[in-house]
């Protein structure tokens, strides 16, 4: 969209004061990042000037102490992400020496410790996979791509600390021919929205969200087909719910127009 | 010609270190912007201690979103007041206390009182400065004085307010622009008569 530098700069001002809806910040954020250099200076210094002017706002001071709540408040937080770090680290509980117990409970530990292995692996396996999710998507071409196609909609999603990401990677044999990258944000009030850019039109493939095991066996076919659309697909509700994730991955498969064949190219993890 | 060394930025490498958890930095931080994260909280909240627990939950956004903060996009004032005017919005959505924007759509001139712009408990709790902002701002011509106290004050977005008073968003954009640049002038004008 092409905007002139005074809409442009009108556009700040309003966007610094957080008064653009959706499409009015797609619009704007467009324009900004195709501005040229001193336009853009221009823009920050406008935003910045409202944002510090006092004019409109009370002469009143913090009061005494507030200070100290809020260092507070900050460290409780952080503890708090602290503990939830370490519960998650206690998946495994610790198992004891077994001397002098009944044959039953050393059969009992044995599975335990055979399950434990089992689990462990599954456990490595999809943090492997959720790692390299995460490193590809925060991989500052991805990030760019999804901004660039689809601006502060996007922005908005990937900077909203209650938004869940599922993030998808390719998988390993396509890594490096498949481009198309696809995020599925999902917000707090239930909905969510996927987000899909370059995604390669093929011999006309269709792409779908589906569920599939370990092995990558397609065990829930089309959670949701995925559009090549300017505007990301909106959910009032979670496309996951009522699907058991359980131990799968969820994937993008492209299935084929003229044969029908099913290829997954995206493995993705909540 | 020697290469130039690229300048360190000072802000960015504030966030850096309020995402790296470190105390100091967030003092900083607060330091730096308490105040007007205040000011905002104070003036959009409708009891002081709503605006100071808002403050404190700005800041632990601000430490949540440190490490997003990209200087090249908006300088760090920019970035703690949008974060901060974001927050308080929600808040009130949350909290269901939205300002009461009508109180001043219909009642006009001076008599309009700075509690009854907020809310209706609210008026203890203004100091006269807001109170005189709260004049000015019922001194604008109408449309002028409903969309300013529905979008700087109430956190309505300029579609919102486009759609229910029926009035294209070119008109409510101009008018709010309009409003805040007389705002502006006359907060400035007063200063310099006082």
């Amino acid at each position: 969209m092409n905007m002139k530098t005074h809409e442009l700069i009108e556009m700040a001002g309003l966007d610094a004061m957080g008064l653009l809806d959706d499409d009015e910040r797609d619009a704007f954020d467009l324009a900004f990042r195709g501005a040229p250099p001193a336009v853009q200076a221009m823009v920050r210094r406008e935003q910045a000037r409202i944002a510090r002017d006092e004019s409109l706002l009370p002469q009143v001071d913090p009061p005494m102490g507030l200070k100290a709540r809020v260092l507070a408040a900050w460290r409780d937080a952080v503890q708090a992400v602290a503990a939830r770090r370490h519960v998650a680290g206690r998946i495994l509980p610790s198992l004891m020496p077994s001397r002098g117990v009944s044959p039953i409970w050393r059969a009992a530990a044995i599975g335990c410790a055979a399950a434990s292995l089992v689990l462990g692996f599954a456990t490595l396996t999809m943090r492997s996979d959720f790692e390299r999710a995460m490193a590809a998507f925060e991989n500052n071409d991805w990030k760019d791509a999804f901004l660039k196609r689809f601006g502060a909609t996007f922005e908005r999603d990937f900077y909203d600390p209650a938004v869940r990401r599922v993030t998808f990677a390719p998988v390993a044999a396509d890594a490096a021919s498949f481009d198309g990258k696809v995020a599925l944000m999902l917000d707090e009030s239930g909905g969510g929205r996927l987000y899909c850019t370059d995604m390669p039109a093929g011999d006309g493939a269709e792409y779908r969200l589906v569920l599939m095991d370990r092995s990558g066996n397609i065990v829930k076919d089309t959670i949701c087909t995925i559009k090549r659309a300017t505007d990301p697909t909106q959910f009032s509700s979670s496309p996951l719910d009522g699907i058991d994730v359980g131990d799968g991955v969820l994937g993008v498969v492209a299935v084929s127009q003229k044969s029908g064949a099913i290829t997954p190219v995206l493995r993705g993890s909540l | 010609m020697p290469a130039l060394e690229k300048k360190p930025d000072p802000d960015l490498d504030l966030m850096r270190r309020v995402a790296a958890n470190e105390a100091d930095a967030v003092a900083a931080l607060y330091d730096r912007f308490g105040s007007l994260v205040y000011r905002l909280a104070y003036q959009v909240m409708p009891t002081r201690a709503d605006a100071e627990d808002a403050v404190q939950e700005v800041f632990v956004r601000l430490w949540r979103t440190a490490d997003r903060y990209d200087p090249k996009r908006a300088a760090l004032v920019t970035w703690v007041m949008l974060i901060s005017r974001r927050h308080l919005v929600d808040r009130l959505r949350r909290a269901r206390a939205r300002v009461k924007a009508t109180a001043l759509d219909e009642k006009h001139g001076q008599q309009t009182q700075a509690s009854e712009a907020a809310s209706p408990d609210a008026g203890v709790q203004r100091d006269e400065r807001f109170a005189e902002l709260m004049g000015r701002i019922s001194r604008l011509p109408e449309l002028q004085r409903t969309v300013v106290t529905r979008a700087y004050l109430g956190g309505q977005t300029l579609r919102q307010i486009g759609e229910e008073l029926k009035t294209p968003i070119g008109t409510i954009k101009s008018a709010l622009s309009r409003a805040l640049v007389r705002l502006r002038e006359r907060s400035s004008s007063e200063e310099l008569v006082s």
